[in-house]
């Protein structure tokens, strides 16, 4: 059934841990033993990875996308401070959205034997698994037992138990077998396509966080993310705090930083220079208590000379304050909507251009009137004065009188 | 005996009508600059064979202008007609190959399109407006054939990533994943589950429900009838 080389005795995992960690890549490491768990959970370097992950509430956490269900849109009308309000509102429910996957040494591939019975040998040709789906068992606990063909009764690998998982307790979008997606072909198309945001959810959907396929898998997309310089692909979402963990946890942060600088970000390239240096710390160059953001960058400027051909972006905006093209047109397109946000009608603008009536005001006279306060009483009796024309059937007795025979 | 014979000689010499066909089209039409997409001028297909194409023909055949012109940039199901809509009744195409049907559904009756995973263009003009879902069979107007074709080819693009979906939000209890964290995990989000009602609730304006026949016994009116209609001697 299942195909599997017993590892019995090994225990991978645990000497992976002892030794050497799957999220330090071994060129770059010079201090060998770092706990990574310990270290992604750590107050100070939660807070630095949540305010590096900016929040893009249209383009990239509420942006559309293929539901299952079909919604229908909404559409509210709002004052400005109700606006504000919502957006507010909007903005924490995405830092939920926000949360990160967790970063996880890959587990051990123990197993233990259970049993052992030569007189079974012979039995059958295939393993048999026996998989507990009482109601209680949750998909952590649950015991999945392998009978093997020379008779050897051991518990499931966590491959194995992972399958059993996906076959009896099916899921949408969870098939029993890893899709094509994530094989290279194909992964690198929907790459091209910048889909990496939806390749590595789909990859925290289907895998645990501690498999070993998922960590390989996020890593091979991480390091063709830095290697095209595509960071934009995967800004706010919820992997970019372990994209840029695994990037400072391996000192490999010049790209990013000059991404960052590159946008004139300032800020954001002190929290990452802050968390390299909290992941590997380094008597000789550390930050001063009362540092200003852009002092840390110039000292991590002048400490790493050797990046200063990588960091050309963020060298030019230190120095003359240039923000790249490209992106400049952005920052315009975003300052003009937001000029356009600012136009409101009030009692000034009502009766020109801006007003509701926009070019046509010049044609037709605008009349605000006041259906509430001081003013009720006026406005009732303009009512009276001016009495609407109905058309049609709908005329009015008194502008065309029917009993003229009278 | 005549039609009959007329069939049967279609369907032993389709190759040659075929090929005598795109003499036709070369003549009408003049020799274009997409060489080799163009309008089928065959009206009654019944009995002829469809042609055979392979996906990097497809592929050319949606950019081409031979494909706009006769689909107008709409989907194609939306040039098909109504009347015959219990088309996925019957076969299209046989298991020779031939055509069953005069007329074909839109899928069938064009030479060069079949669903495949690697044209996601052509699945997604059935696929209900923002979801990865297939339309209703009625209102695609496909035969059983192509709309079964349609769910495993949708399926399939899927999973080879050329149909991007939400996948659902799986939300982590961290304290499951680290021994040494204690915070307690937020309320679980899902993907489409922020509805405006929650976010910006409606002001408080109560709408007098409609006033329904409920209470009074207009129904009962001959029951009662007796206590007050003067009866007549």
């Amino acid at each position: 059934m299942l195909k599997f080389k017993p590892l019995l005795k090994s225990s991978l995992g645990s000497e992976l841990r002892r030794g050497h960690s799957a999220w330090v890549k071994t060129n770059t490491s010079s201090s060998s033993s770092v706990d990574v768990e310990q270290l992604f959970i750590d107050d100070e370097v939660q807070k630095l990875l949540t305010n590096l992950t900016e929040i893009d509430l249209e383009n990239k956490v509420f942006r559309a996308r293929r539901t299952t269900i079909q919604q229908r849109s909404h559409f509210a009308l709002m004052t400005e401070e109700r606006l504000e309000k919502t957006m507010e509102r909007m903005r924490e429910e995405a830092r939920r959205f926000l949360q990160f996957v967790p970063v996880k040494e890959p587990r051990t591939q123990t197993v233990k034997v259970l049993s052992q019975d030569p007189d079974l040998e012979t039995f059958d040709t295939s393993k048999f698994v026996f998989t507990d789906i009482t109601f209680d068992a949750t998909d952590q606990d649950r015991t999945v037992v392998v009978r093997e063909p020379n008779g050897l009764l051991r518990t499931s690998t966590p491959e194995e138990h992972d399958r059993m998982n996906r076959t009896y307790y099916q899921k949408p979008n969870r098939p029993v077998f890893p899709p094509s997606l994530f094989q290279d072909p194909f992964l690198q198309d929907a790459l091209d396509r910048n889909e990496h945001e939806f390749v590595l959810d789909w990859a925290c959907w289907f895998y645990e966080p501690d498999d070993p396929a998922f960590i390989e898998l996020s890593h091979k997309i991480f390091d063709r993310i830095n290697a095209r310089r595509n960071f934009e692909t995967i800004t706010s979402t919820r992997h970019f705090g372990p994209f840029v963990f695994y990037l400072a946890l391996n000192e490999n942060i010049p790209p990013l930083l000059n991404h960052f600088g590159g946008t004139g970000r300032i800020k954001e390239c002190a929290n990452l220079i802050r968390l390299q240096k909290t992941l590997r710390p380094d008597w000789r160059v550390t930050i001063a208590k009362g540092d200003s953001d852009e002092k840390i960058v110039k000292d991590y400027l002048k400490q790493n000379n050797r990046f200063r051909d990588e960091l050309t972006d963020l060298v030019a905006f230190l120095e003359r304050g240039v923000i790249k093209s490209k992106l400049q047109s952005r920052e315009t397109r975003t300052v003009a909507t937001g000029a356009r946000k600012q136009a409101t009608v009030n009692a000034r603008n009502v009766r020109g251009a801006e007003g509701p009536l926009g070019n046509l005001s010049e044609e037709y006279a605008v009349k605000v009137v006041k259906s509430e306060g001081s003013e009720g009483g006026d406005f009732e009796q303009r009512k009276l004065d001016k009495t609407p024309q109905r058309r049609g059937r709908w005329q009015r007795s008194s502008s065309k009188p029917r009993n003229k025979n009278e | 005996m005549l039609t009959n014979s007329n069939v049967a000689f279609r369907r032993l010499f389709h190759s040659s009508v075929r090929l005598s066909c795109e003499g036709k089209k070369n003549k009408e039409v003049k020799p274009p600059e997409e060489a080799g997409w163009a309008f089928n001028h065959v009206e009654k297909k019944m009995g002829m064979y469809k042609p055979k194409h392979t996906i990097t023909e497809q592929l050319a055949y949606m950019k081409s202008k031979a494909y706009d012109d006769a689909y107008k940039g709409l989907p194609i199901y939306r040039w098909v007609n109504r009347s015959y809509s219990r088309r996925h009744d019957f076969f299209c195409i046989d298991k020779h190959g031939r055509f069953n049907l005069n007329h074909a559904c839109p899928v069938c009756r064009d030479e060069y399109l079949f669903f495949d995973y690697r044209n996601p263009a052509l699945i997604e003009q059935f696929l209900a407006d923002g979801t990865d879902q297939p339309i209703d069979i009625l209102k695609s107007g496909l035969c059983r054939e192509q709309y079964a074709q349609l769910k495993a080819q949708l399926l399939r693009a899927k999973e080879h990533g050329t149909i991007p979906f939400a996948v659902d939000f799986r939300n982590f209890d961290y304290r499951q994943w680290y021994k040494q964290w204690t915070d307690e995990p937020g309320k679980p989000v899902e993907r489409a589950g922020v509805r405006l009602q929650d976010i910006h609730p409606d002001p408080l304006v109560s709408f007098p429900t409609f006033k329904n026949d409920k209470g009074n016994d207009w129904d009962e009116w001959w029951l009662r009838h007796d206590k007050f209609a003067r009866k007549a001697k």
